[in-house]
């Protein structure tokens, strides 16, 4: 009995002297989450696509691709655009982000409309250079505007990154009045 | 008598488990400080999956007090540890410490589960104190919650 009581107080000691001076804490929280989206250029200029339809060929169906972009984008084969999408997360809880395009507001010239389910774009993966996207594991995939807001493009989680080179084509299936049509289309990336 | 030789073979045994003398930091005025991460590359970038996941806290001017005087006039080393198991990381790999000084104690750097000497020389006051400025570099794939751990300092005498 003796002997059990002292090797409990042997460990007893240890103990203490494991527990002396309870060390400081450097307790570290989480940043927040980061979003990151380029569209075009990167610049401040928003970047604008041209698209020439020949007089002869207006509502013949035969789609009409992108002849320039202004300014060009150093990124992407000529006439296309970058879009990139990126979603970084400061743990390893999943979260889920997705890139939405607003094309509501149609096209127009004075009072002449073109609704954006005219507009479509096909997506290449960047050839690399500076933001070249390399490292991208995700696609966007080609598609036509629904002429709605909030239209899903690519839903993709955290430490993903979404890239491409779009080019954009018109679509050419109806016959619309002669003149210049412009419009906007806002890309929107979210993180819930 | 067998008591006594019991009772040294335990703390004998209870050194050897420790590895090194804990030294008595809680005369350190802080005895916890907060801070909170962020990216360690920011913005439009081609970043890998590592850099994406790369995230660095900063803690300055971290002071530590700790209580010598048992090995006053003694070599010894000293070291920083902190245990391989830090609450909130799935890896101890996924964490890496490092500090600067004021220059009493020398900077250095360490993973969880390992030590760093700080020290090594002759003991001369009863207790001996720097100012530490720690960044923790940190794996996001890695991170599950906040996480906590405790700088230790540990003495070896030396011949």
């Amino acid at each position: 009995m003796k002997r059990f009581l002292t090797v409990l107080a042997g460990a007893a000691l240890c103990a203490a002297a494991a527990m002396l001076a309870h060390a400081a804490t450097v307790a570290i929280a989480s940043g927040p989450g980061r979003l990151i989206l380029q569209v075009g250029s990167g610049t401040t200029t928003i970047n604008q696509v041209n698209i020439s339809v020949p007089g002869a060929n207006v509502g013949d169906g035969t789609a009409v691709a992108s002849t320039s972009v202004t300014p060009a984008d150093p990124t992407c084969p000529a006439n296309s655009i970058l879009i990139d999408a990126q979603a970084r997360s400061q743990t390893n809880q999943p979260r889920t982000a997705t890139l939405t395009a607003d094309s509501s507001t149609p096209l127009n010239s004075g009072t002449a409309t073109i609704p954006f389910t005219e507009i479509s774009w096909a997506s290449s993966t960047p050839g690399g250079g500076p933001n070249g996207c390399l490292a991208a594991p995700v696609t966007i995939p080609s598609g036509t505007f629904s002429g709605a807001s909030g239209q899903s493009l690519v839903s993709f989680g955290t430490s993903q990154r979404a890239c491409v080179c779009a080019q954009f084509s018109y679509r050419n299936t109806g016959i619309v009045s002669a003149g210049t049509y412009t419009g906007r289309v806002t890309y929107t990336l979210t993180m819930p | 008598m067998r008591r006594t030789v019991l009772l040294a073979a335990g703390l004998f045994a209870c050194a050897l488990a420790q590895a090194g003398v804990r030294l008595d930091d809680s005369l350190s005025p802080r005895q916890r400080v907060e801070a909170t991460t962020r990216f360690l590359y920011e913005g439009v970038g081609n970043w890998n999956a590592d850099q994406v996941s790369a995230l660095v806290a900063q803690v300055r001017g971290m002071e530590f007090r700790l209580r010598t005087a048992p090995y006053v006039g003694k070599n010894a080393e000293i070291y920083l540890t902190v245990a391989d198991h830090v609450s909130g990381l799935k890896s101890p790999t996924a964490m890496r410490l490092e500090w600067t000084t004021r220059g009493r104690f020398a900077p250095g750097s360490l993973v969880p589960g390992t030590r760093a000497l700080v020290y090594r020389g002759k003991i001369t006051d009863a207790v001996m104190s720097d100012f530490f400025d720690f960044t923790i570099y940190l794996d996001a794939r890695d991170w599950e919650r906040g996480l906590e751990f405790d700088p230790v300092f540990e003495i070896d005498v030396v011949p």
